[in-house]
């Protein structure tokens, strides 16, 4: 299976790059997978840009706990933005984070926090519930604009991009460390891109002690 | 080997119990020991079991305790700070919460990021230790830091995510292992190998060897040698490769030992106590036994010296010994009647009841009174041999039955004593006060047996002999009164007297025949010339000639007395004597007719012998060794036997002359006339000469009676085929008769009396130059 599609990955890299010989300006699709060939979802891609952004024009965007889960898994925001974290479920939630990026501690709240949190440094944030163990979520401070999140079928779609670019990727499972990010060059329109990742960590830190239902 | 049954008893006992103590101790010995050594293994498995639970829950709680800390929220905190001091103070804080020695952060890459404020030590391979921790995620290890032994957990700090690894221990000590030991009464010795580190709740530490070795290789001295102190079970821990840890379970053996000894002690001493009772008992027991055993020994001793009254004494036994006890009793008593029974059946007589001679001699003994005056009677049956075989020996008996019968009642009137010895004589003593008149009394008695018996339907009558003796106690010992009226019933016998009245002298008459007989007897052995012959001539009528002697024997005793010969031969005969006598005549005349020969002279010699000579088979054989001996003609012997001893058994006789003529010896037939021979006899007797007694010649020139008998018989004899010696030839007319009458020889005081050999030849020396 691996090596057919690394075959015909192979063929269509050929392919592509017969296909264009010159320099290239347009729409750039990847399929980010992992070592074993599988598409990725929730990988960020972004693509280094030296536009500065105007930070009053971003919009507050949303970490909401739904389930006793972060939605989304992963946020991907702009330096200078800001989260709000409403507070889906009907129980408590002390969302908190370590990151050096935003070290914050929203303390046991229910419906909204009091204000936003305003994310000017640029990495990632990883979240955390102080009362739930099970919840670990993701927030992309992008430097770029140029910043996507992969779909569900590990595909992604940048626009106005010219040949060659140098981005990076980044995966919540990456097995590098978690604040560092792949660099990749990719020449070709459409690209597939390899992130190693591990098999994400266990969630429920009592779980297998007490044989309680896990919640992830 | 043990004789006595006492012993064997006892010995029996004390070894059977000795056995059983043995066989229970050895047994005892070897299922406690058994019993023992499952025991203690399966203790040293509950205790390994123990152990393990114990460190399992213990762990369970490490581990508990230790996710809760690490998930605590203030700690996550405390450690994003990335503050050294913050960081360190959290350890230590949240350490002392669960009483952990040891609680460490160490970042992802393996560094070490702070420590509890106790713990000082920084390690050089603490990436590869967390790499090894790693791999039992969640479970406890052992290992050594800093020469300390700790039970370590290695948990992630999550915030969520892993962001650092916490390592909390708590340290093995003395303290731990001394709580384990009460846990499981075992000995507890944490043992970090490669380390060098030994944590153990020995009290006292060995000086010597190191703890493994102590526990390994102690021994102590027990009864049974040498014997390890403890029995070691190793259990491993969960470590790290390289730095092993393990703990030894260490059961001290100690107790058991001390119990087992006790056990032991106890069994040897119960199987002592056992032993010593079994003796005792065993002493009773075979003292009961043997006691009336030995006491049966001495009855039996005493039995054995007669005393049969004797009778056992002694209290209730066993059956079987008073079984014993009555069968001895029983046979004293028996004995003692067969004793009694033998004892009259010894001193009396079985047909009569009359006591023997011997219990007679006794009962005289003991009768006899000083000063008592006694009369002994004898009493022969005449003729009794002629009744038993004439009438059968029952009849004898029945006569002797009631003879006796006849006695006893008279002598029981007078308070006689009676006895029978002999086939057919009785003795009676009479009392003499009661007999005054002894003859008178004797006198009766003899009447009353003369009285006709009737015996068995028979009418018999029975003639007697008696002879009568009568004594003061104090002059005669019962033997001698015996003996002497013994003589004076054979006096009465011989003399055809009924009775005969012992006089003074018989009985030493009786003793010197006695005496003549013994000193024959020496005579004969002595052979010193008390004994010897004499030789009378006879002339031989036909050539004129002295050619024979008859030999005749004289004795002079040593005092001088000359002996008669008819007396000291018819006593010879009676004795028994004759026949050595007789020997001792062939031997001497023999020898005499050798010597003669010698000297030239060659004269036939004739000896008179008895009847019982030639009956005796040694006779022709002595004759005939002796003619050898001297080389002498048989012929020249002539054998002089008389007419009366012709009688007796008349064939044997004539065997044994018909024997001795084979050696050439003549028969010569002595006393011819005056005995009993009938012709009839005269005809079948192998007789060679016959001798014309001399009563016949001694008046024969006087009678002519003597003539006519004397010419008849010379006939009688020729035509026979016998010559005929005259004896008792006195004068020369009578000398010449015979010539006349052609007898063959002539022999008499006329030509000589019996003279000694150098005396004979003498005479015939000077007859012969007469003639």
């Amino acid at each position: 299976m691996t090596f057919f599609s690394h075959c015909a990955r192979t063929v269509c890299s050929f392919v592509v790059l017969c296909c264009s010989a010159n320099a290239f300006a347009g729409d750039i699709s990847f399929t980010v997978r992992d070592q074993f060939g599988k598409p990725l979802a929730d990988a960020v891609i972004e693509l280094e840009s030296n536009a500065n952004l105007p930070s009053t024009q971003l919009p507050i965007a949303i970490m909401d706990q739904v389930d006793k889960q972060f939605s989304p898994n992963v946020l991907v925001i702009q330096q200078g933005q800001s989260v709000d974290f409403p507070n889906s479920d009907n129980i408590r939630h002390h969302v908190y984070s370590f990151s050096s990026a935003k070290p914050f501690n929203i303390r046991l709240y229910a419906d909204r926090p009091e204000k936003p949190e305003l994310f000017d440094n640029s990495g990632v944030v990883v979240l955390g519930c102080n009362i739930h163990d099970s919840m670990v979520g993701y927030i992309y401070v992008a430097n770029s604009a140029n910043t996507l999140k992969t779909a569900e079928d590990g595909k992604v779609q940048l626009k106005g991009i010219t040949l060659p670019a140098s981005l990076t990727i980044w995966h919540p499972n990456q097995t590098s460390e978690i604040n560092k990010k792949l660099s990749v060059t990719v020449t070709e329109q459409v690209a597939d891109i390899t992130i190693n990742t591990n098999e994400p960590a266990p969630r429920n830190t009592f779980g297998e002690m007490f044989k309680a239902d896990n919640d992830s | 080997m043990i004789h006595s049954l006492r012993g064997r008893i006892i010995a029996l006992c004390v070894s059977l119990v000795l056995l059983t103590s043995l066989v229970s101790l050895a047994s005892s010995w070897w299922s406690t020991n058994r019993f023992n050594d499952q025991k203690l293994r399966e203790d040293i498995n509950v205790a390994e079991n123990v152990f393990k639970q114990y460190l399992s829950a213990k762990e369970s709680l490490l581990l508990t305790a230790a996710k809760v800390l690490t998930a605590d929220f203030g700690f996550k905190q405390a450690i994003a700070t990335q503050d050294a001091d913050t960081i360190s103070s959290v350890l230590n804080n949240h350490s002392r919460r669960i009483n952990a020695d040891l609680m460490l952060l160490i970042d992802l890459s393996g560094q070490l990021v702070s420590a509890n404020t106790e713990f000082n030590h920084t390690p050089d391979e603490f990436s590869a230790l967390m790499n090894e921790l790693l791999i039992n995620a969640e479970q406890s290890n052992f290992i050594v830091l800093d020469q300390t032994l700790y039970q370590v957990i290695l948990l992630p700090v999550r915030a969520p995510r892993t962001v650092a690894y916490s390592l909390v221990g708590f340290e093995i000590n003395d303290l731990v292992a001394a709580e384990l030991k009460n846990l499981t009464t075992m000995d507890v010795s944490f043992i970090g190998e490669e380390d060098g580190v030994v944590e153990t709740s020995l009290t006292k530490q060995p000086q010597s060897d190191s703890v493994l070795a102590h526990f390994n290789n102690k021994t102590t001295q027990r009864i049974f040698g040498e014997k390890p102190v403890y029995r070691n079970r190793l259990v491993e821990l969960p470590s790290l490769p390289g730095h092993f840890v393990s703990v030894l379970l260490s059961a001290d053996l100690t107790q058991s030992y001390r119990e087992f000894e006790q056990l032991f002690f106890t069994i040897i001493v119960l199987a002592a106590i056992t032993v010593v009772i079994g003796v005792l008992a065993s002493g009773i027991l075979a003292k009961n036994l043997t006691t009336p055993l030995s006491k049966l020994t001495l009855l039996a001793q005493q039995f054995a010296r007669g005393n049969y009254k004797a009778e056992f004494v002694g209290k209730k036994q066993s059956s079987e010994i008073t079984t014993l006890v009555d069968a001895f009793n029983n046979m004293g008593n028996d004995i003692q009647e067969r004793e009694q029974q033998i004892s009259f059946q010894a001193s009396h007589d079985s047909l009569t009841g009359f006591y023997t001679r011997s219990a007679m001699l006794e009962s005289m003994e003991n009768l006899f009174v000083e000063g008592a005056e006694y009369t002994l009677v004898a009493i022969d049956i005449r003729g009794l041999r002629h009744i038993n075989d004439k009438l059968g020996p029952r009849i004898g008996d029945d006569c002797l039955k009631a003879v006796a019968e006849r006695i006893g009642e008279y002598s029981a009137h007078h308070n006689g004593v009676n006895a029978r010895i002999g086939g057919d004589e009785f003795l009676t003593l009479l009392p003499a006060d009661e007999t005054k008149q002894f003859k008178d009394a004797v006198m009766k008695l003899v009447t009353q047996l003369q009285a006709g018996y009737l015996i068995q339907s028979l009418n018999i009558t029975l003639r007697f002999s008696v002879g009568v003796v009568h004594c003061l106690s104090q002059n005669v010992s019962p033997e001698d009164l015996m003996r002497r009226s013994l003589i004076a019933v054979d006096t009465a016998s011989c003399e055809h007297k009924t009775i005969h009245y012992y006089q003074e002298g018989e009985d030493e008459e009786h003793l010197e025949r006695l005496a003549i007989i013994d000193e024959l007897k020496q005579a004969l052995v002595d052979d010193d010339g008390q004994l010897f012959m004499t030789y009378q001539p006879k002339l031989n009528i036909k050539t004129n000639c002295i050619d024979k002697v008859e030999s005749l024997i004289r004795w002079q005793r040593k005092d001088g007395q000359w002996v008669s010969p008819e007396l000291f031969i018819d006593l010879a005969e009676q004795s028994g004597v004759i026949v050595e006598l007789t020997s001792w005549v062939v031997k001497t005349v023999v020898s005499q007719v050798a010597a003669w020969q010698q000297q030239g002279i060659t004269m036939q010699a004739a000896i008179n012998v008895s009847a019982q000579d030639i009956a005796y088979p040694s006779f022709y054989s002595h004759l005939a060794k002796q003619l050898e001996k001297h080389a002498v003609n048989g012929r020249l012997i002539t054998i002089e036997l008389t007419e009366r001893d012709m009688i007796e058994n008349e064939e044997q006789g004539i065997k044994a002359l018909e024997n001795l003529k084979t050696l050439g010896v003549k028969i010569s037939l002595d006393d011819y006339g005056v005995g009993q021979t009938s012709l009839g006899r005269l005809k079948s007797l192998p007789i060679d000469e016959l001798k014309l007694d001399k009563c016949f010649i001694l008046q024969l020139d006087q009678s002519r009676q003597d003539q006519y008998i004397v010419q008849s018989t010379v006939t009688l004899g020729h035509q026979l085929g016998f010559s005929v010696v005259a004896e008792g030839v006195e004068n020369k007319d009578s000398l010449d008769i015979l010539v006349q009458n052609k007898c063959d020889y002539a022999q008499g005081y006329y030509l000589s009396r019996p003279l000694k050999s150098e005396q004979f030849l003498q005479w015939l020396e000077v007859y012969n130059e007469a003639s």
